[in-house]
């Protein structure tokens, strides 16, 4: 399964998963705060009653239907479950109501009374209590709301189970239908790299062939206009095809990944450019912390070191900086030179683009791939670049 | 000197052929596996040049047949060569990537006649190293290992464009041989050999 597709089923059901989410819990507060609002006005009618249900109260008068067994139903005082006792000033406890609940009379005076300095809540998970003075008492009220409470967790419980069962469902239906979405890129982005792959071959061998002889014939006719320009462009062929090749080396996603001190990579690299920069007449200003390691390919990263000091030697007039930060959880790379680039423009970042060689690079060698291997290297090590080019300078920033 | 040139494009071996020849060299071409076979009942080269896509007979049985008789090999790929080329079942003596010049070629054979011929057996840390073999104990080690091995332990220094395949690879190999030594780059040194327990 290819990046692009597994990113595409990855964010569609990380997007289902919030969706669900937050479906889930709205519906599951808003089904608890109602249970919770519901039981304080039963409570509460309990408390205008000082402790029981008041007959007088309208909401009992006949006409209710009797199925509303909600808060006003002529039924509530039957199948409300709870119980009511008073305490005077001196702590001593008085029974109000005591409706079918399942405390013991000594069991509800103890928990009445350790609720006294509260004033509304709930109380051994599924009780709900409310506590409120008249005259020289204090009540407390707990009301039982077993049945209302397990209903909103079996509704709770039904609702992740169905979102897990929905979850799983789209995500077997997004890798089918991925399947058919990407297939046919999966399978042009193969067809590509295998075409790519067979031209480089069928190129390599004819090239030998071609500069070999060449050769020859300077060595058995003397060289000439001709063999030069046979020789120089049997040579650019070979150098393109070799590019081509190491391009394979960064898209190479099988590579093992082991430990790498890029910093030593980075070092190896300035320790074979510096010379050669030096010998240009190009200063080289260096600043690489030590001992930065990531998990990848010592090939492929090796290679990408140099081929920034590569495009740095190129275009650099007299000035490269190169610097290797390692900070908190990932290093940053920034190679700086003063290349003169004419109409660099906002998309700066086209230069990692392949075969893309901007307006200075027309004079130099080159076949525009070495930033765009550099690219494909730091995007398989996970990591994210950047070109700028301001104040004369041309930056290539990298975190790995 | 006596080349063998097994290689199943015929205008590669042409070329290759007639490049050798204007350089002095006794060339014994080869189109497929069986004549490259056939050539060497009569006659062993000094060294032999073989196309890794050798038809008829696989390059890897002319090669094994070439080692049997101490005959280093050079083989053409058209693959990038990796770590997984110079340490597998293969055993030649060097490998060169496609497209590559004559000259390239006569280097690499250069220095596998050189080492065949000059090549000396040392121990490095109480392991055998034979040159003119190409093996580090049991193991097949390319001229390119053979060269690294030789310049680090004289001192010198190996060049940092030194690939990092034939470093890896030769340090894998160096593993395997239990030689209690790495190669790794130091900074603003270059390749050194560095203990285990460093």
């Amino acid at each position: 399964m290819n990046k692009a597709r597994k990113r595409f089923i990855l964010y569609a059901i990380l997007a289902l998963f919030v969706l669900l989410t937050v479906l889930i819990s709205v519906i599951n507060v808003i089904n608890f705060t109602a249970v919770s609002r519901d039981a304080d006005r039963v409570t509460e009618m309990i408390a205008n009653g000082r402790g029981t249900f008041a007959r007088e109260d309208p909401g009992f008068q006949k006409g209710v239907k009797a199925e509303d067994d909600g808060p006003g139903s002529s039924e509530l005082p039957y199948s409300a479950r709870y119980f009511t006792f008073r305490f005077n000033r001196g702590g001593n406890a008085e029974e109000v109501a005591f409706n079918t609940v399942s405390y013991t009379k000594e069991e509800a005076e103890t928990l009445a009374r350790s609720l006294q300095g509260n004033s509304v809540g709930w109380v051994d998970k599924y009780y709900r209590y409310r506590v409120y003075t008249s005259g020289d008492f204090t009540y407390v009220t707990v009301l039982d709301q077993t049945r209302e409470l397990r209903l909103s967790f079996r509704i709770l419980n039904i609702s992740i189970w169905g979102a897990l069962i929905v979850l799983c469902v789209c995500l077997a239906f997004l890798i089918f239908i991925s399947r058919k979405l990407f297939g046919p890129l999966e399978e042009a982005e193969r067809k590509q790299e295998k075409f790519i792959s067979e031209a480089e071959n069928r190129l390599k061998v004819p090239l030998t062939v071609i500069n070999a002889n060449a050769e020859i014939l300077e060595k058995s006719s003397g060289a000439n206009e001709c063999t030069q320009s046979i020789r120089r462009s049997a040579s650019s062929m070979m150098t393109f095809t070799k590019q081509l090749a190491d391009l394979s080396l960064a898209d190479d996603g099988t590579a093992k990944k082991e430990k790498c001190d890029i910093s030593l990579l980075f070092d190896r690299a300035v320790d074979i450019y510096s010379p050669r920069l030096a010998e240009k007449g190009v200063s080289l200003k260096t600043d690489i912390d030590d001992g930065a390691v990531i998990a990848g390919s010592k090939n492929a990263l090796g290679r990408m070191a140099e081929e920034l000091m590569e495009n740095a030697f190129k275009f650099a007039e007299k000035e490269c900086r190169i610097a290797l930060k390692k900070e908190e959880g990932h290093i940053t790379i920034t190679i700086a030179n003063d290349a003169q680039i004419k109409e660099a423009g906002k998309d700066i970042d086209r230069v990692f683009d392949r075969f893309t060689r901007l307006a200075n690079a027309d004079a130099k060698p080159g076949n525009g791939l070495g930033l765009s291997f550099v690219k494909d290297t730091v995007k398989n090590h996970n990591g994210r670049l950047k070109a700028e080019y301001a104040d004369g300078m041309f930056t290539v920033r990298i975190v790995l | 000197m006596k080349i063998l040139l097994a290689i199943s494009e015929r205008d590669l071996l042409t070329s290759l052929q007639k490049s050798f020849e204007l350089d002095g060299h006794t060339v014994i071409p080869a189109f497929d596996g069986v004549q490259a076979a056939a050539s060497l009942q009569n006659v062993f080269p000094d060294a032999a040049v073989i196309y890794e896509k050798l038809t008829r007979i696989t390059a890897g049985q002319i090669t094994e047949s070439l080692n049997k008789n101490d005959v280093p090999s050079v083989i053409l790929t058209v693959n990038r060569i990796t770590e997984d080329t110079l340490c597998g079942e293969s055993t030649a003596s060097s490998y060169l990537a496609f497209p590559f010049s004559p000259d390239e070629l006569k280097a690499k054979l250069d220095a596998v006649i050189r080492l065949k011929k000059y090549g000396t057996a040392h121990d490095i840390r109480g392991v055998r190293i034979d040159e003119q073999r190409f093996k580090l104990g049991e193991t097949k080690l390319t001229a390119e290992e053979i060269a690294i091995l030789a310049r680090l332990s004289q001192n010198k220094t190996v060049p940092n464009e030194c690939p990092f395949i034939y470093i890896n690879a030769l340090n894998k190999k160096l593993a395997s041989e239990q030689c209690g030594f790495r190669i790794e780059y130091v900074k603003n040194i270059g390749y050194r050999q560095v203990d285990h327990n460093e």
